[in-house]
C-alpha cells in the first residue's frame, strides 16, 4: 500500500489503531473535522479512482459492523455477511466494481475497533451458524502491511464456535497469521483468475503462483481454504487458460481442505464502463456481449455464461469431485444447466454453504431461521 | 470604435488572410443575387495594414467575394486603423455575422476560438464578451466548440451542416483522421439522427476495440461498405440496414437468438392482435403475452384461438431454452 497523504478525522484522532498506522507509515496525518473536504479533494482530481488508492483516510464506522451482503434481487445471494473493516482497494483491478460502488472512492480504514468487537462478540453470543468476511468492500489483507487486523480477528474468531471468518484476498500476506491457533475458524480464500487476466486486468496483485503458494502455506498450517472464480472473463482462449489455473489449483491443494469454490462471470453497473474505458484504455473487458439484466447491471448474454461455467466446472469436478462449487449471483436456470440442480431448499444456498463450513471448519451452534 | 468609409480597389484587399474569419467559405446563392441586384447594403469591415500592403478582411468575406464575381472593380468598406486591437477586430467581426443570423456550430467554433484567443484561454470571459456580441455561448460550449477546430475538414463540414452533433464529433478525437473522416462521410450519407449517430459510433467504436481494428477499417469491411455504396439510394432504408448489420456484428450470439425466436413465433401463426415477446436478452424464463381487443366478443375469440396455440407443439419450440446451452 503506497499512501501518499494521511488524513484523521477529528474524532479517530486518540484510538490506538491510529496511533499505530500513523507511526508506522512514518506520515504526519493531517487532522480534518469534515471528511467531505477529502472527498472533494479526491472528486477533483483528474483521475479520481486512482487518487483515491494513496489517500488513507483514518475514521470511524458509525455505522454497522456487521451488514448483509448487497446482493441484488432475482439473482441467488450466497448471504453472507460483511464485517465492515475498511473500503476500496490500493490494488487496481479493471473490472472492480468498487470505483464506481464509492462517490469518490476513498480508501478509509475504521479504527473503531473496540466497537467492532463488541458486534462480534454480541453477534457470536447468538450462537448463530453464519459466514462473515472483510472482502466485500475491501480486499481482506491489504492493511496488513499497515496495521494487524488480520490476526486480531483471526484470534477473535477461534475463541467462539458458531461463526467462520472468510479472508478474500488477491496477496499473499499471510505471513503473520500462519502461527495463529485459528481452530478452523478462519478460512482464507483466495480470488483466482487466469494468468492473463491477472497480467492485463489486475495491476498491482501477486501472480497466480504467488497466490497458490501463500494457500499452501496456509493448507499446511490447518487453514480451510476458498477459492472464488470471480470475475471470470471471456476472452480468446479463455477455456483453455481458465483449465489451466484448475490444474495449477489441484497440482497445489489438497481439494480436502476446501470448503468452497464459488464462481461468477463479469457484470457490471453501467457506470463502470466509461471508468474502465479512461482508466484502461487498454482494456477490451467492457466491449463483450454484455445484456441488461434483471437487475439493473450488464452480464454476459446467458448462454455465454453457462458455457463458460460448464467448462470449468467440469475441471474442477475432474480434480475434485466432491468439492463444493457455487455461483455468486447467479439463477436457477444457469444453476440447473451447469450443476444440475438449483440450491437446494430449505434454507436454499445460504444453508448449504452454512452446512458445508459446519462440516469443514466444525462449526456448532443453530442454523438460522427461514 | 473609429472607422472611416473608404472606396477600395478589390486587389488591394487580401482575402488570404481569413484570421479573423468565421463565416464558411462559399458565399449562398442568395447573397450573390442581393448584391447584383440591390448592390452592398451591409459594408465589409477591413483592416488597414502598414503603408503598401493589402488590407485584411475583418468581417465580410463572402461579400467581397461575391463582389470578385461580380466583376466589381471597387468596394465601399469600413476601414479600421492599423492599430485597432485583436479584441476590437474579433468584435466586430462576430457582431457582424451573429447579429444578422444565427451562425451554425463550425462558425460559433471559430468565433469561440478568436475570443479564447483574445482572453487568454479564459472562457468564462470570452462568454461574457460573447453574449452582447449576439452570441449566447457558456464556458462549457465554449471549451467543446474550441476542440472541434481541431478535428479534419470533413468533421467541420458534417457539424456545420448539423448532419453529426457536436458531441459525437468530439468523442472522434482520440480516433485517427481516416476513422474521423470515414464516420463524418455515414454521417453525411446516411444522415441519422443525434440517438443513431451516438448507437452507431458505440458500436463500431466497440467493434473496432474488439477486432484490433481502426473503425474506418471496419467500415471499410463488405458487411457496412456494400451498404453505404449500394447504387439505390434509399437513406432510411440504408441507416436502418447498416444498424441490424451493427447489431448482428456486435451482438452475434444474442441477435442469433433474437432471429430464432421470430422465426418460431412466425411458425406459430400467432393472429394479428396477439403476440408474445421474449424476455429481455433472454435472461429471465419468463416471456409476455399480449392481446389487444375493444370488445368482450374479441377477447372470447381470442380466448379460444390462445386455447389452440398452448396445444400447438410449436409453442414448446418457442419456449424452450436449450439455446442456452449452445451458444
Amino acid at each position: 500500500m503506497k499512501i501518499r497523504k494521511l488524513y484523521i478525522e477529528q474524532g479517530a484522532a486518540d484510538y490506538p489503531a491510529t496511533r499505530h498506522i500513523c507511526s508506522r507509515l512514518e506520515m504526519p496525518g493531517q487532522i480534518i473535522d469534515n471528511p467531505e473536504s477529502v472527498y472533494q479533494e479526491i472528486a477533483r482530481s483528474p483521475d479520481p479512482e486512482k487518487a483515491g488508492k494513496s489517500i488513507l483516510l483514518l475514521t470511524r464506522n458509525r455505522g454497522a459492523f456487521l451488514r448483509d451482503c448487497p446482493g441484488t434481487s432475482y439473482y441467488t445471494c450466497c448471504g453472507y455477511q460483511i464485517l465492515h473493516i475498511g473500503t476500496y482497494c490500493s490494488m487496481d483491478c479493471a473490472y472492480c466494481i468498487l470505483q464506481a460502488y464509492f462517490h469518490p472512492p476513498v480508501l478509509q480504514f475504521f479504527v473503531n475497533h473496540a466497537e467492532m468487537e463488541t458486534s462480534l462478540q454480541q453477534h457470536f453470543a447468538k450462537g448463530e451458524i453464519s459466514r462473515i468476511g472483510t472482502g466485500e468492500f475491501t480486499d481482506s489483507l491489504i492493511w496488513e502491511s499497515v496495521y494487524p487486523l488480520a490476526p486480531r480477528l483471526v484470534e477473535l474468531f477461534s475463541r467462539q464456535k458458531a461463526c467462520v471468518l472468510e479472508l478474500k484476498t488477491k496477496t499473499t500476506a499471510v505471513d503473520p497469521l500462519l502461527g495463529l491457533a485459528h481452530h478452523k475458524k478462519t478460512i482464507m480464500a483466495w480470488s483466482l483468475n487466469t494468468e492473463a487476466v491477472i497480467a492485463n486486468q489486475e495491476r498491482g496483485t501477486a501472480a497466480l503462483g504467488a497466490r497458490l503458494t501463500a494457500a499452501e502455506k496456509c493448507q499446511k498450517q490447518g487453514f480451510p481454504l476458498a477459492f472464488h472464480f470471480d470475475p471470470m472473463i471471456l476472452y480468446n482462449g479463455c477455456y483453455a487458460d481458465y483449465e489451466n489455473v484448475i490444474e495449477q489449483l489441484f497440482s497445489r491443494i489438497d481439494p480436502a481442505g476446501i470448503v468452497w469454490i464459488s464462481l461468477g462471470s463479469f457484470r457490471f453497473m453501467p457506470e463502470l464502463k466509461p471508468i474502465v474505458a479512461r482508466r484502461f484504455a487498454a482494456s477490451k473487458i467492457i466491449y463483450n456481449e454484455f445484456i441488461r439484466a434483471i437487475d439493473g447491471k450488464m452480464r454476459y448474454f446467458k448462454p455465454m455464461r453457462i458455457q463458460l461455467y460448464s467448462r470449468v466446472i467440469e475441471a474442477i469436478k475432474f480434480h475434485a469431485p466432491e468439492v463444493l462449487v457455487y455461483f455468486c449471483m447467479e439463477d436457477n436456470e444457469v444453476w440447473q444447466k451447469c450443476l444440475g440442480h438449483t440450491p437446494a431448499e430449505p434454507g436454499g444456498l445460504p444453508m448449504m454453504l452454512d452446512q458445508r463450513a459446519v462440516q469443514i471448519c466444525g462449526l456448532s451452534g443453530q442454523f438460522p431461521a427461514g | 470604435m473609429q472607422a472611416e468609409t473608404l472606396l477600395i480597389f478589390l486587389d488591394a484587399i487580401d482575402t488570404r488572410d481569413n484570421r479573423y474569419q468565421i463565416s464558411d467559405s462559399d458565399p449562398p446563392e442568395a447573397l450573390s443575387e442581393s448584391i447584383d441586384e440591390a448592390g452592398l447594403i451591409s459594408l465589409p469591415w477591413v483592416q488597414q495594414q502598414e503603408a503598401d500592403k493589402a488590407f485584411r478582411v475583418v468581417a465580410g468575406f463572402r461579400r467581397i467575394t461575391v463582389c470578385r464575381k461580380l466583376g466589381w472593380p471597387q468596394v465601399t468598406c469600413r476601414v479600421l486603423p492599423a492599430g485597432a486591437s485583436k479584441l476590437s477586430c474579433w468584435k466586430i467581426a462576430i457582431a457582424d455575422n451573429a447579429v444578422t443570423r444565427s451562425l451554425n456550430l463550425l462558425e460559433q467554433a471559430r468565433a469561440a476560438a478568436g475570443l479564447m484567443e483574445v482572453c487568454d484561454g479564459d472562457a468564462k470571459q470570452a462568454a461574457q464578451l460573447a453574449g452582447p456580441l449576439g452570441l449566447r455561448i457558456n464556458p462549457q460550449l465554449i471549451r467543446k466548440l474550441t476542440r472541434l477546430l481541431a478535428l479534419p475538414g470533413a468533421v467541420h463540414q458534417a457539424v456545420a451542416q448539423n448532419r453529426m452533433s457536436l458531441n459525437i464529433a468530439l468523442s472522434l478525437e482520440p480516433m485517427d483522421e481516416s476513422s474521423a473522416v470515414a464516420f463524418a462521410g455515414l454521417c453525411q450519407n446516411l444522415n441519422p439522427t443525434v440517438n443513431h449517430q451516438q448507437e452507431i459510433f458505440t458500436g463500431l467504436y466497440e467493434l473496432a476495440r474488439l477486432q484490433d481494428k481502426s473503425l474506418a477499417d471496419v467500415l471499410a469491411q463488405s458487411d457496412f461498405s456494400e451498404i453505404l455504396h449500394a447504387t439505390r439510394k434509399d437513406r432510411r432504408r440504408q441507416l436502418q440496414v447498416l444498424r441490424r448489420t451493427l447489431y448482428n456484428l456486435r451482438f452475434p450470439n444474442l441477435s442469433r437468438s433474437e432471429a430464432a425466436f421470430e422465426q418460431k413465433k412466425k411458425n406459430l401463426r400467432l393472429p394479428e392482435n396477439m403476440n408474445i415477446s421474449a424476455p429481455p436478452g433472454f435472461e429471465s424464463n419468463v416471456y409476455t403475452l399480449t392481446i389487444r381487443f375493444s370488445q368482450s366478443r374479441q377477447l372470447c375469440d381470442c380466448a379460444e384461438k390462445l386455447a389452440a396455440i398452448c396445444r400447438n407443439p410449436e409453442l414448446e419450440d418457442l419456449l424452450d431454452r436449450s439455446f442456452n446451452e449452445n451458444p
